[in-house]
């Protein structure tokens, strides 16, 4: 529904702008700061500082939403925008890519997987849910663990029902020597991820590697398994990409903490020996 | 299971609770978790899935719906619930993960600074706080202090810390430990400027930023921040500059007084000179091969004795000359005693003629001619009576005849202590002590006078006692001295006067003289007599000008030395980059254009060395930018213009050893 | 207020465990037995567990009303139907009186720092309930506060201003909100001192269905009263006079269509059966206008029907083709071009098209477009609406709609829920889907709430302000009849706990008590619905189906 994509636009455009403004704004008077021989890195800096403060932020925000304060898709915005805006002052501010001095080197190797550990999670907010839109079924990540168990079950009794009915085990046999690793928890996770069908290629392959040696009753139980197998691809895709869109944050958030700490040090140490 | 119809009726489908911070531990193993969950504290909460409830004489199960409502079997016969389950280990939902690793975060951080942050020592010469390598220049000397050699702060307690951060850092002060300036250290250009009473105080910081490695340049500046507190801002030399000085690259006469028009366009061309004159123009006299700020005059031995040097000798320096007496000051008796032999040897001597012979050679030193020594005898003789005959000296009315009829010169008026050298009466006592003391003292006497003067010892230096002594016994018999050879130069005296000829360029007695007027030791009448241009002795004021410092009457300062006068602290200009691009040949007259009409010559009549004007037509900004503009040669403010006013260290490589400055 | 402490048992709550009017006395219920109007009433036609005497004792309640006080306003949703038992009573029948007349007040909201408590007030255990404000419901002075009436000023300036009805001694009015599940049509006030009964409608709802007499006069009535406004309110009858609409009023047809409660067939068929109002090509034997519930207006398709469009309440079928053939009368015979089914339940007012042709046309303006115009769009277009029709989403009017190509499955959302009701989450992030997006199992807060039928206490009801459904968690009993009736299992039972995580139950029986939950569109909170606020993706929106734009009514 075109309507609703437009939500944020406006929001995210003019924070864009704004950060833009501030910018240039915060250039000009660093560098108007230097002409009058005072130092840049004074503005730069706070400035600097406050942005990630007020980037931090946004992790509290997230645990105000019963409270009438903007909505966090907007602040999602600001953040995208502040943290842009955040690198560029970086760089304005510590006036190079790379610094020297141990502690600068450490804060900003900090600072850098910050951003890209954000970069990354961003990109990876906007490509994975339409792969997840796209597979089939729609389960809730907390219940993947009992919706395997279930498929296990399944399984497992199928096969054992083949055996009993059919009396030939050589369904029970591949389950065991092969498809019981597959069922046994989600697998394929990187093939997930990246949008491939090793899973099913798998299942194609060795998983269905008994079929040739099963008469029709068998192949009836069999397929049905394979069916299932399928469907577990559908969970194991959506544990893939749903555990990456929680897992990213746990890189982001803790490094975001030390960053901010390390950077209140860095104020510390600025205002007690240069300034 | 996801693909049934009825997996969203609520029974079938209990809520989901993601602020909870554990999971069953069943799911961690890919299993199913139980119905109830773990409890808030982390612990197992589904070890039975009932309570069960006795009633109406048995147990019953009392499963609640959403776990599927009572089960099939009911509790065991004592009470228990029949589906017991062996606790599961609740694990942490990956939210708890992301909470426990911010917090691991948050105390490694403060940890790791706690542990590694605060090298307080010094002894290391590398902090791990340190921002950047030093310059090598200054990362060699933190050996003992460490960072505190110049942060102060550094290895002190919390409250050193916390004052320091709340005010302004004091690096001005320790880089004064090493750095000294020829000015304040916290004054713009190390200057005191009286325009502006309220001049920004500097910052060593301001402008020189440490810390940014090894081989950083830190004195490099730009020229926007020139502008930071220039009033007049531009954007570069070649835009906007303010033009250079009216006279321009002159700002007071010359040290030596040098007419390059009239030399090269009157005395070069006079055919006497034809053999001496200079073969080139400018660099004749200049030599290029040592250009620096100015392009240094070689020494007058080269470059101007040739025309010079016979001048210098010709103009003497007369210190006293017997004057015009009315009546006899001296005291024959005494004159006798000190010039002449002595009663005795007379007596003893009698008439004998060989004997008077020997005396008179003796007391004369054998070179007087034997009829004036002669003379002199019987003129003695006469006057001690012991020779008949009429004595000089007039008894009865004959007049007193001064053999001298001139007046004492400003030197002896000054050197008695007189007022002016005509009044007779005034000067005739002291004079005749001048004489006696100078038979019988030599030259003690005249230094004597003089002591307490700026080189004193220099005024009669060379002066001997003998010539003293035969000119003052000469003038104290009112004859007139018999002068010694004296084309050598130096001291001599002459019929009537006692004389100094100098010897050649640079004679340290004139020069003595000279200086003794400019430091303020002679009257107005004798300073300007030695400092006449056309008669002044030794003619050093020909070509020495004579300076007063702005404002004063005295001590004046005669320019000894070429290009000496240059006070010019924040300009830096090298002329050997300019001559090795256009030639060390005559290439001056690019810039220096002679100027035909200024009046030069004018200006040393005073002493003003601001009055002036120069050979030079001032050098226009414009010569500059032709090669010195944008995109051209570089035309930083730092080329041309030094902002520290004579920068130096405290503690230097000397030759002398001395206490180093404090 | 008593502290929590740990106690883990209550007895389990009854129906009539909270009387609706805690004065009845027997004395009261006597004095009413004496009126023709209810002694007419077979009281042996009544089962055991609810007798008329306890009937009248606990669903009923007498209220006293002063010269100018407002009974009920219109737009109000209300449970109750009002007896006249004496005074004299004015109903506003055009233009309606000002909202500021009418004294509306909001509900209760938390302010800003209160909720902002809830940050860290929360409770971790599931569930939490504090046994101790359970107790003492019987003392109540009432669900809603009936002591206090908003009155009008100016009686004789309204009476002056605004068309009236008089109401009197024996009238019976509200039933048809009460009943219809729709809001107040119109505003009574007293004109005199008056004296009213109040039932709720669960006591009426015994009433009708017990008594042949009541059931006839509610039928009537309804058809009576809300007839004549209903059709004053549309825009096809708005320039006739009084003659004419009354004409038009006595030869209207009353037709029903589908079960009243539909979820039923819903819920056990996936869709149910959907009766055929009038078919596509066939004589439009007069204009259709929906009175309550929904209808499909389709066209054939190939071998299937086509979804062109649903009507609610307020809505006709077949204007269009009558019109047109009645200013032209050349063409030739009319046929509708669709065909109109009804969906679970509809009520449907049939205008003859004699009447229409010689009292309506002539004074009508031409509608505008018909539903033809819809023909245009592809079937891929119109899918969602296949969909949502079969789906019976159109009944919603704040569904929870989620796009699942912005959804990152952050669950921030629930959170946000759960922290807004102490913890407890009010829907399940999951649902039926159709393409990209997902309804999720959140109240949709319907415009016709099937689970309000059947609550013995009216715990869940529309609250009078926003029309947002809402269940009051102290008088429910926790029988689970909404839960099993939402025909979108959007209403969930949960067991309550103690604070220290022990389960409540009943000492006589050991069951567990069970509350029924589900999203109330964060009634008390300050700003509205949290979870749409918390959605970093602006993933999540709550929809009315009725102005999702995806059809256009000509």
């Amino acid at each position: 529904m075109p309507a609703q994509r437009q939500r944020t636009f406006l929001p995210l455009m003019s924070f864009g702008v704004t950060a833009v403004v501030v910018f240039v704004l915060v250039a000009w008077s660093a560098r108007r700061s230097w002409l009058a021989l005072g130092e840049p890195a004074i503005v730069t800096g706070y400035t600097l500082f406050a942005l990630m403060l007020l980037l931090g932020l946004f992790n509290i925000r997230k645990r105000l939403s019963m409270v009438p304060i903007v909505r966090a898709s907007v602040w999602l915005a600001f953040h995208v925008a502040a943290g842009v805006l955040a690198i560029a002052m970086f760089w304005l501010h510590a006036g190079s890519v790379w610094p020297s001095g141990l502690y600068e080197q450490i804060l900003t190797l900090l600072f850098y997987l910050v951003s890209v550990t954000g970069i990354i999670g961003y990109v990876l907010s906007r490509t994975l849910p339409r792969r997840l839109a796209q597979i089939e079924i729609e389960i809730i990540f907390e219940r993947i663990p009992a919706e395997l168990a279930e498929i296990r079950e399944k399984v497992e009794s199928l096969a054992l029902a083949c055996t009993q009915e059919t009396g030939s085990d050589t369904v029970a046999q591949h389950h065991i020597g092969t498809l019981a690793w597959f069922f046994a928890r989600p697998r394929f996770w990187v093939s997930h991820v990246a949008g491939g069908d090793a899973a099913g290629h798998w299942l194609r392959g060795p998983g269905s590697a008994a079929r040739r040696y099963l008469n029709d009753a068998e192949k009836t139980y069999f397929d049905q398994i394979i069916e299932l197998g399928v469907l577990k691809c559908q969970v194991d895709r959506h544990f893939a990409c749903q555990e990456l869109l929680k897992k990213w944050l746990l890189v982001h958030v803790p490094l975001s903490m030390a960053v901010i700490l390390v950077a209140v040090w860095h104020l510390i140490l600025v205002n007690v020996y240069a300034l | 299971m996801i693909t049934d119809q009825d997996r969203f009726r609520q029974d079938k489908s209990p809520y989901e609770r993601p602020n909870f911070r554990y999971r069953c531990g069943r799911v961690s193993l890919w299993g199913k978790p139980c119905g109830q969950g773990p409890n808030d504290a982390g612990g197992c909460g589904g070890t039975s899935e009932c309570s069960p409830y006795f009633d109406d004489g048995r147990w019953a199960c009392r499963r609640s719906p959403q776990s599927g409502g009572s089960c099939e079997n009911g509790p065991l016969p004592d009470g228990q619930c029949c589906n017991q389950h062996p606790p599961c280990k609740p694990t942490l939902t990956l939210r708890g993960y992301r909470a426990r690793l911010t917090m691991l975060a948050a105390v490694l951080v403060v940890a790791l600074i706690g542990a590694f942050a605060f090298n307080g020592d010094g002894a290391r010469a590398v902090s791990s706080l340190s921002p950047g390598a030093l310059t090598s220049g200054h990362a060699q000397f933190t050996g003992e202090k460490g960072c505190a050699t110049c942060h102060a702060p550094h290895g002190g307690d919390a409250a050193a810390w916390v004052s320091a951060a709340w005010s302004p850092n004091a690096l001005t002060q320790s880089c004064q430990t090493c750095h000294k300036f020829d000015g304040s250290a916290t004054a713009a250009h190390n200057e005191t400027f009286k325009k502006s009473a309220d001049q920004r105080q500097t910052q060593c910081v301001m402008c020189h930023a440490e810390h940014k490695g090894a081989n950083a340049n830190i004195t490099e500046m730009a020229d926007q921040q020139c502008n930071a507190c220039h009033a007049v801002k531009f954007a570069g030399f070649s835009n906007g500059h303010p033009d250079f000085s009216k006279n321009y690259p002159s700002r007071r006469r010359t040290a030596i007084a040098f007419n390059h028009v009239t030399h090269f366009d009157k005395y070069f061309a006079y055919k006497q000179f034809a053999d001496r004159k200079p073969k080139e123009r400018c660099v004749s006299c200049h030599d290029a091969s040592n250009a620096l700020r100015n392009v240094p005059v070689r020494p007058f031995e080269e470059s101007c004795a040739g025309c010079h040097e016979k001048q210098i000798s010709k103009r003497d320096l007369v210190v006293f000359t017997l004057p015009e007496f009315e009546e006899d000051p001296f005291d024959a008796v005494a004159v006798g005693e000190a010039c002449g032999p002595s009663a005795e040897m007379l007596e003893a001597a009698g008439e004998d003629a060989d004997k008077l012979q020997e005396i008179l050679e003796a007391w004369s030193g054998g070179k007087s001619a034997p009829d004036a020594a002669a003379k002199r005898l019987q003129a003695l003789q006469l006057n001690l009576g012991r020779v008949e005959g009429e004595p000089k000296k007039a008894e009865d009315g004959e007049e007193y005849l001064s053999v001298s009829e001139e007046t004492l010169p400003l030197i002896a008026v000054m050197l008695l202590g007189l007022e002016d050298g005509e009044d007779i009466d005034a000067y005739g006592e002291p004079v005749r002590d001048l004489v006696m003391a100078m038979i019988e003292e030599g030259a003690e006497p005249l230094a004597a006078n003089v002591e307490g003067q700026p080189d004193a010892k220099m005024l009669f230096a060379g002066l001997s006692s003998d010539i003293l002594r035969r000119a003052g016994c000469a003038w104290a018999a009112n004859q007139e001295n018999e002068p010694s050879a004296s084309d050598a130069g130096g001291w001599f005296a002459d019929e009537l006067s006692l004389r100094y000829r100098p010897l050649r360029h640079a004679d340290p007695v004139v020069k003595a003289w000279v200086q003794l007027a400019a430091a303020g030791g002679a009257g107005e009448g004798l300073r300007d007599e030695l400092f006449s241009r056309a008669k002044g002795p030794g003619a050093c004021v020909k070509c020495h000008s004579v300076n007063a410092p702005k404002g004063q009457t005295a001590p004046l300062r005669i320019a000894w030395k070429f290009g000496a006068q240059s006070s010019q602290r924040h300009l830096r200009y090298s002329h050997a980059p300019h001559l090795g691009l256009l030639g060390l040949g005559n290439s001056c007259e690019t810039c220096h254009k002679v100027d035909q009409t200024a009046a030069y010559d004018a200006a040393f009549k005073h002493f003003d060395a601001l009055d002036f004007a120069s050979n030079f037509k001032s050098i226009d900004q414009k010569t500059c930018t032709t090669c010195h503009a944008e995109q051209q040669v570089r035309q930083n403010c730092t080329l041309c213009h030094q902002y520290h006013n004579g920068p130096g260290f405290k503690r230097r490589m000397t030759t002398a050893a001395r206490e180093p400055q404090k | 207020m008593a502290e929590a402490d740990g106690r883990t048992t209550m007895d389990r709550p009854q129906r009539w465990a909270t009387p609706f009017g805690a004065d009845m006395t027997p004395e009261d219920v006597d004095a009413l037995l004496q009126r023709p109007d209810i002694a007419a009433i077979e009281a042996d036609k009544f089962p055991k567990h609810t007798p008329l005497h306890g009937v009248l004792s606990n669903d009923t309640r007498i209220m006293q009303y002063r010269a100018g006080d407002i009974v009920v306003r219109e737009g109000d949703y209300g449970n109750s139907a009002f007896l006249v038992l004496e005074g004299s009573l004015r109903v506003v029948l055009a233009p309606n009186l000002p909202q500021s007349l009418l004294g509306r007040h909001a509900s209760r909201r938390k302010g800003f720092f209160e909720s902002l408590t809830q940050l860290w007030g929360n409770s971790r255990v599931p569930e939490v309930r504090d046994i101790a404000n359970y107790e003492g419901q019987g003392l109540r002075g009432g669900s809603d506060s009936a002591d206090a009436h908003v009155f009008l000023q100016d009686v004789p300036a309204v009476l002056d201003k605004h068309r009236t009805a008089k109401l009197e001694d024996g009238t019976l009015f509200g039933e048809l909100a009460a009943l219809g599940r729709v809001p107040r049509t119109a505003t009574v006030f007293a004109e005199e001192d008056s004296t009213l009964l109040e039932i709720r409608w669960q006591g009426l709802r015994e009433l009708r269905k017990y008594d042949e007499g009541w059931r006839r006069m509610i039928d009537q009535r309804y058809r009576e009263n809300a007839l004549k406004a209903h059709l004053q309110e549309s825009k096809m009858f708005s320039r006739l006079d009084e003659d004419s609409l009354q004409t038009v009023v006595d030869k209207v047809l009353f037709e029903t269509y589908g079960a009243f409660d539909w979820n039923v067939a819903f819920q056990r068929q996936g869709g149910g059966k959907e009766p055929m109002i009038a078919r596509q090509g066939e004589y439009p034997d007069g204009v259709l206008m929906i009175r309550a519930g929904f209808a499909r207006v389709s066209l054939r398709h190939g071998n299937g029907e086509r979804t062109l469009s649903y009507l609610g309440a307020g809505e006709q079928f077949g204007l269009g083709e009558l019109y047109a053939a009645w200013k032209n009368p050349e063409s030739e015979t009319p046929a509708l071009y669709t065909s109109l089914s009804a969906l679970g339940y509809v009520d449907v007012i049939r205008v003859p098209a004699t009447v229409m042709e010689e009292y309506v046309f002539p004074f009508m303006e031409e509608p505008a477009g018909t539903v033809m115009d819809l023909v245009s769009k592809t079937v891929a277009d119109d899918a969602l609406m296949e969909w949502a029709v079969d789906e019976r989403f159109i009944n919603a009017t704040r569904s929870m709609v989620i796009d699942l190509e912005r959804c990152v499955r952050c669950d921030d959302c629930v959170r946000a829920c759960a922290a807004s009701h102490g913890g407890n989450p009010r829907f399940r992030r999951h649902g039926k889907t159709f393409g990209d997006l997902m309804v999720a199992n959140a109240c949709m807060h319907c415009a016709d709430p099937v689970c309000m039928i059947g609550c013995p206490t009216g715990a869940i009801h529309r609250t009078v302000e926003s029309g947002i459904v809402v269940i009051n968690d102290l008088t429910c009993i926790g029988c689970a009849t909404c839960a099993n009736s939402c025909p979108y299992n959007n209403i969930a039972m949960v067991s309550i706990n103690a604070p220290d995580g022990r389960p409540i139950t009943d000492p006589s029986s050991g069951k567990p008590i069970q509350k029924a939950t589900k999203c109330d569109f964060c009634d008390d909170q300050p700003g509205g619905p949290a979870c749409v606020r918390a959605c970093p993706h602006d993933a999540l929106r709550r929809v009315n189906f009725r102005e999702l734009n995806l059809v256009e009514i000509p």
